[in-house]
This record gives C-alpha cells, sequence and structure tokens, in this order.
C-alpha cells in the first residue's frame, strides 16, 4: 500500500517538457539581481527562480520578454534539444 | 497602466459596496442572532461563534484589499508591483491547476450556505461545515503542492 501511494505520488510529480534555461548565467553575466529581471520582464521573483531552476515552463510571452531584455533570440535562452518531437 | 488604474479604482468602489452591504447583513443578522436552531446546546453556541467568526472573517478580509488597492494607487510603483503580482503567469498558473475561480466561488457559496443553515438546522449546519473544511483544507493542499512543484 505504502509503495503504491509512493508511485503514485511519484507519477503525479513528474513533470513533462521542462526547458533548459540559460536565465541563471545570462543574469550573472548582466549583473542583475533575481528581482531586477522579475521586474523588468513584469513577473514576480518566484517566476524567476523556478524558471531558473527548471521547475517550470515559460510562455512564449514571457520567453520573448527575456529574450529581448537580453538582446537575443528564443532559442539563444532556452534549449529545446531536450524536446520531444512526436 | 493608466487603464489599470482605472481598474483598480473601479474594484475600490465595488469594496466599498461590498463593505457596506455585508455591514447590513451583519446588523440584520445580530438582531435576529437568538434565532437558533433547537438541539444541542454546545452546537448552538459553536453557531453563533461561527457566525460571528466568518462576519469577522469577511470585514477583515475586504478591509485588507481596500488597503492594498488603496496604497497601491499612491506611488507608480506600488502599483505596477500590484500589477505584477495579480498578473504573474506562474501564479495565474498554479490557480488555474487548483480549480481557480471555480473552486473560490464554491467555497463562497458553501460559506453563505453554512451561516444560513446555523439559523434552521444543526445537522445541516454541521453537514456544511465538514464539507467547508474539507474543501478548504484541499485548496491549501493543493496549493502548497503545486507552489513547490512549479
Amino acid at each position: 500500500m505504502q509503495s503504491l501511494l509512493f508511485f503514485l505520488c511519484k507519477v503525479s510529480y513528474e513533470r513533462g517538457d521542462i526547458l533548459k534555461t540559460k536565465i541563471a548565467s545570462l543574469r550573472k553575466k548582466h549583473k542583475l539581481t533575481q528581482e531586477e529581471l522579475a521586474l523588468a520582464v513584469g513577473v514576480t521573483r518566484q517566476t524567476i527562480t523556478s524558471l531558473e531552476c527548471e521547475k517550470y515552463t515559460a510562455s512564449l510571452v514571457l520567453a520573448y520578454k527575456i529574450a529581448q531584455y537580453f538582446g537575443l533570440s528564443i532559442e539563444e535562452v532556452f534549449d529545446f534539444s531536450e524536446v520531444e518531437e512526436l | 497602466m493608466e487603464k489599470y488604474k482605472q481598474q483598480v479604482k473601479k474594484r475600490m468602489v465595488l469594496l466599498y459596496l461590498y463593505n457596506a452591504l455585508s455591514l447590513i447583513i451583519i446588523i440584520l443578522t445580530s438582531i435576529y442572532s437568538n434565532v437558533v436552531p433547537e438541539g444541542n446546546q454546545n452546537i448552538s453556541e459553536m453557531i453563533r461563534g461561527f457566525q460571528f467568526g466568518t462576519y469577522l472573517c469577511l470585514q477583515l478580509f475586504l478591509l485588507k484589499y481596500i488597503i492594498k488597492f488603496q496604497q497601491a494607487l499612491k506611488t507608480e510603483s506600488a502599483l505596477k508591483d500590484l500589477y505584477i503580482e495579480e498578473n504573474d503567469e506562474r501564479t495565474k498558473f498554479i490557480k488555474n491547476k487548483i480549480g481557480g475561480f471555480g473552486f473560490n466561488f464554491t467555497l463562497a457559496v458553501i460559506a453563505t450556505a453554512t451561516v444560513t443553515a446555523g439559523f434552521f438546522n444543526q445537522l445541516i449546519f454541521c453537514t456544511l461545515l465538514g464539507v467547508l473544511i474539507f474543501m478548504a483544507l484541499t485548496k491549501g493542499v493543493l496549493k502548497l503542492y503545486y507552489r513547490k512543484k512549479y
């Protein structure tokens, strides 16, 4: 019973396509804090933390805003290489 | 941001209206507060306590938002902070995962029904209170879970 519960929790906790990002390194390169970047792109600091930890995938609009902020393209900020193709 | 400022001002007016309306309801119900269904004396006391607690929570909740909006309208940066807080996509995503508006609406309806049932029947009151507690706990647990997950 306990192992079944553990399995169910594990399955429900597994995430689908989570994008790898270069936000943390770009932010450090530009000497920015999470708070400053968050304010610039119009999200909370927690969202930037989640993106950097690869827990949350940004929407297209947010990805665009972040890429624009660093003067790069979306592909240069987000790594799509591990996204499964159908 | 000017459009959002107008929106916040409109919300303030609505909050004042809600507050006035809830005060009227509180006053009216306190007049009839002696109308408690027959049955266990302890449960009757609990019903009165619950109703008073709900009124107090409602007032504090409305007051909290009035103060929050008033402060946001004072400076441009505070307004921007409020805008970000309300429109943050991760927060919206988590809210949607939990059930968002539908869940909150159901909670509000059940809370109202619980308070109303307290005037008529102890058994219905206790049943609805149980449902309310279960739903509130479910929401809390889901919120914690998704905040940790995303």
